[in-house]
């Protein structure tokens, strides 16, 4: 065995270790994706309630400050930049999800 | 199926793809996570998320490389960071300072004996040279390939499997003709 101890060792480098996984493991990583993205879409969902309730509170605001003209003034001075903020927000998770969802969607 | 034609189906989301994807690579990022992790209950979860991961970069692999060689780095950086968080050796050692020990249960020394002390020798080596085996004995990794994965120049890595070889025939000569004692762990 001496003289071979170098194909020997060649051998046994090329042997394969007892290292094994599941048979369905491919399936399994795909399930856990699209576990994954199932959970991504609960949590934009909960996101969006968060965001129309705040517009909702913001549309209750600004009605009753349509009651006394002169607050109204203060009120328009912030009211668009709210606006632009909630609809850019709701905007750029619409679009994560569109790109994250169209990978691996069938 | 080529490379591009695979990554451009799983884009588009075929679900088929995908699991095609990993069949193909399983193997691969087995050898790399199961050689540098060794532990084989977290095996299966560090794997998995290094399929999750593939498929969230896999939009920015511009096949500048192999696939097998990019999924390969992913598997190989993840292990690396999964033995940073249970805080264990990941940095350089020397070879020569490592004390061999080839475990408690009795045997010979002939064929798939032979096998199952070489890769417990491969075990007891530092982490670089693990890797290394594995890439270019196990996955037929080029030299090359394995500095992309690694990081490592190709010198240190010619270098690693040289010494790698050495010190296991300087350990197995002596043995050779009488009994081991082969780690039961295997």
């Amino acid at each position: 065995m001496k003289e071979d101890l170098d194909k020997n060792i060649d051998d046994a480098l090329k042997a394969e270790f007892e290292f094994s996984i599941s048979s369905d493991f491919a399936m399994k990583v795909v399930r856990n994706m699209e576990g994954i993205y199932a959970d991504s879409d609960r949590r934009l969902i909960g996101l969006l309630g968060i965001a129309c309730g705040f517009g909702l509170a913001l549309a209750l605001v600004a009605i009753f400050f349509l009651s006394s003209p002169s607050s109204l003034l203060i009120l328009q001075d912030y009211i668009g930049w709210i606006v632009v903020g909630v609809l850019t927000f709701l905007i750029v998770q619409f679009l994560d999800k569109k790109l994250v969802l169209n990978k691996i969607q069938n | 199926m080529t490379d591009q034609e695979l990554v451009n189906k799983v884009l588009s989301g075929n679900k088929l793809a995908s699991v095609t994807l990993i069949q193909q690579h399983q193997r691969l990022v087995v050898h790399i996570v199961g050689r540098l992790i060794g532990n084989k209950e977290e095996l299966e979860e560090v794997c998995q998320d290094v399929f999750l991961k593939v498929f969230e970069k896999l939009d920015t692999f511009h096949f500048q490389s192999k696939l097998s060689t990019w999924i390969a780095t992913i598997a190989y950086r993840h292990a690396v960071n999964q033995l940073k968080k249970l805080s264990r050796q990941v940095s350089e050692q020397d070879l020569d300072k490592v004390a061999f020990q080839v475990g408690e249960e009795d045997t010979t020394f002939e064929n798939e004996n032979f096998k199952l002390f070489i890769h417990q020798l491969i075990d007891q080596m530092p982490m670089q040279y693990r890797i290394i085996l594995t890439l270019y004995h196990l996955d037929g990794f080029s030299y090359s390939e394995i500095v992309e994965v690694t990081g490592l120049p190709e010198g240190t890595i010619k270098n690693y499997l040289f010494r790698a070889r050495k010190k296991m025939k300087e350990i197995c000569e002596p043995l050779l003709g009488t009994e081991i004692h082969l780690n039961s762990r295997l």
